[in-house]
């Protein structure tokens, strides 16, 4: 299902750099918006969209390994399953699928999204020689379906806090009750897609959202809503719920140690302006040590998502050297210091100790966090981790 | 005894700091793009009409029932100076009760039943900005 050039009969793909249809053959160029009303007659009988009934013909390629299934656009060929990096693609089925409503058209051309990994990974400190140079298996430019809603949420919340008195320190509780609204909140609708992926594409300038038209489809593929009102629901309700949270803790000043000990909300979605709508992203995969790894850009603001694993051999010993350097100069200062410490009042040398103690434990602590949160990310990077990820959320 | 402390403590601090400090450049150089969407992106309007202060643990349930309340029966403006108080049983058991809406009966709905008819919006008490 392609659209063809005026002048050579050519398949057009649309170019993100001028946001034009081009032919790649005689190097004509078309705005989207007029292929259709113009040329219309060299489009091909099967692919007129029946627009007014709200739908569009497309052709479903599926996986045989991970059961992911694609969009294909234009005349390109799929060889590798952009979720598990497998070449089990095949042509399924064409199927007619829900017009979407609105569309964000790809900003970031394959060359510039290819450039902006490169960069950032250069920059990387422990990132392996072998990332560094490394060679994309499949650069994909695909457009994600998302729906948009707005959203209004009510919530109460009972927020518990401990207020410092000179040496001492009371408990108090602090109630926060109202109204949020969400605008243009965004969630993909795509169950393959995990949604932490997924969130972490964001922000999408929303300014930018055109209606939607299948041209500036060409050259890429997409995919299909998949998702039911429930889980809709489900995404609002718990990005709303958070960001209400948040907002109520911040509105509590004063109290350190602030949790949210009790609550009560709801979240209702305006259907009425419930948009279903396609966003742009880039997908680069490449092999590592015999994992496939995908790297998401955002293809409108150029936003990388990806971990990326790390030279091993250098952190450990870079953690352990300096660890011990450390250990030595600690013990020196504590050695020398700790005998004019010790004044008269014992007491409070012992509270010091623990407080150093407790600290040293807390940035420990903090540290193997961190790191838990980098693995996390290489693990959602690693497409297979990825597809059992959306695979538990269909659970 | 000064020995035996600086040697307890002395590791601790050295592999803390080490570690903190290491896990931070990174998930700076390997972990890119891990933040969420932000709230304030999407947010048009926040607003807390009603706030409590330093409450003692006692009123912390009356506060959010009494508030839930409100909404649930024709979502009154609660007054600033109005004190938390807990419901009466038979408030209680109104409470309980499923709010009134066809929206529930979309739950199971699955994609393809975005054509069928919907309700404009979930709830009656929804009101949105101009």
């Amino acid at each position: 299902m392609a659209t063809l050039c005026k002048n050579c009969g050519s398949g057009l793909t649309f170019d993100p750099k001028t946001q034009m249809l081009v032919c790649q053959y005689c190097g004509g160029s078309f705005k989207a918006e007029e292929v259709e009303a113009e040329f219309g007659d060299t489009l091909e009988a099967n692919d007129i969209t029946d627009s007014a009934q709200g739908y569009y013909n497309c052709n479903i390629y599926s996986c045989g390994t991970c059961g992911g299934e694609i969009i294909i656009h234009g005349t390109e060929a799929s060889a590798n399953c952009i979720y598990c990096g497998n070449s089990t693609v095949v042509f399924n089925r064409i199927s007619r699928q829900k017009r979407p409503n609105c569309i964000i058209p790809f900003k970031i051309t394959k060359d510039e999204a290819l450039d902006i990994i490169r960069e950032r990974f250069n920059k990387g400190f422990f990132v392996p020689k072998a990332i560094k140079n490394f060679k994309a298996e499949h650069v994909r430019g695909i457009y994600i379906p998302y729906w948009i809603v707005d959203a209004y949420h009510s919530g109460a919340v009972v927020i518990r806090g401990t207020v410092k008195h000179g040496k001492s320190s009371s408990t108090y509780y602090y109630g926060r009750s109202g109204e949020m609204i969400l605008h243009n909140l965004p969630f993909d609708a795509s169950l393959l897609l995990a949604d932490e992926s997924s969130e972490r594409l964001e922000p999408f300038k929303m300014a930018d959202l055109k209606d939607f038209d299948e041209d500036y489809l060409m050259g890429f593929y997409s995919n299909i809503s998949d998702v039911t009102f429930g889980e809709i629901r489900r995404s609002a309700y718990n990005r709303a719920v958070k960001y209400f949270n948040d907002y109520a803790l911040k509105d509590v000043k004063g109290p350190s140690n602030k949790t949210i000990v009790s609550s009560m909300e709801d979240t209702a979605l305006d259907y009425g302006k419930l948009k279903y709508a396609m966003l742009p992203a880039w997908f680069v995969t490449y092999d590592y040590e015999g994992k496939h790894n995908t790297i998401l850009v955002n293809g409108q603001t150029g936003k990388i998502v990806c971990g990326i694993p790390w030279n091993k051999p250098l952190f450990y010993s870079l953690l352990i050297g300096s660890g011990l350097l450390l250990t030595v100069l600690a013990f020196i200062l504590l050695r020398t210091t700790l005998p004019f410490m010790n004044t008269s009042k014992d007491s409070d040398l012992g509270k010091v100790l623990v407080a150093i103690g407790a600290g040293a434990v807390a940035l420990f602590v903090l540290g193997i966090k961190t790191m838990g949160g980098v693995l996390k990310s290489i693990r959602l990077t690693q497409a297979r981790d990825i597809f059992n990820f959306a695979k538990k959320r269909q659970e | 005894m000064y020995t035996l402390i600086a040697a307890i403590l002395a590791p601790a601090i050295g592999f803390g700091i080490s570690c903190f400090f290491w896990a931070r450049i990174l998930r700076k150089s390997n972990s890119l793009g891990d933040e969420y969407g932000d709230a304030e992106e999407y947010t048009t309007r926040i607003e807390f009409k009603y706030r409590m202060d330093r409450m003692k643990k006692s009123v912390r349930e009356g506060f959010i029932e009494s508030y839930y309340h409100r909404s649930e029966t024709g979502y009154m403006e609660p007054v600033n100076s109005e004190e938390a108080h807990l419901l009466s049983e038979k408030d209680l058991e109104n409470l309980k009760k499923p709010v009134k809406t066809n929206s529930t009966s979309l739950l199971g709905q699955e994609q393809y039943d975005f054509d069928e008819e919907l309700p404009p919006i979930d709830k009656p008490i929804f009101k949105p900005l101009e």
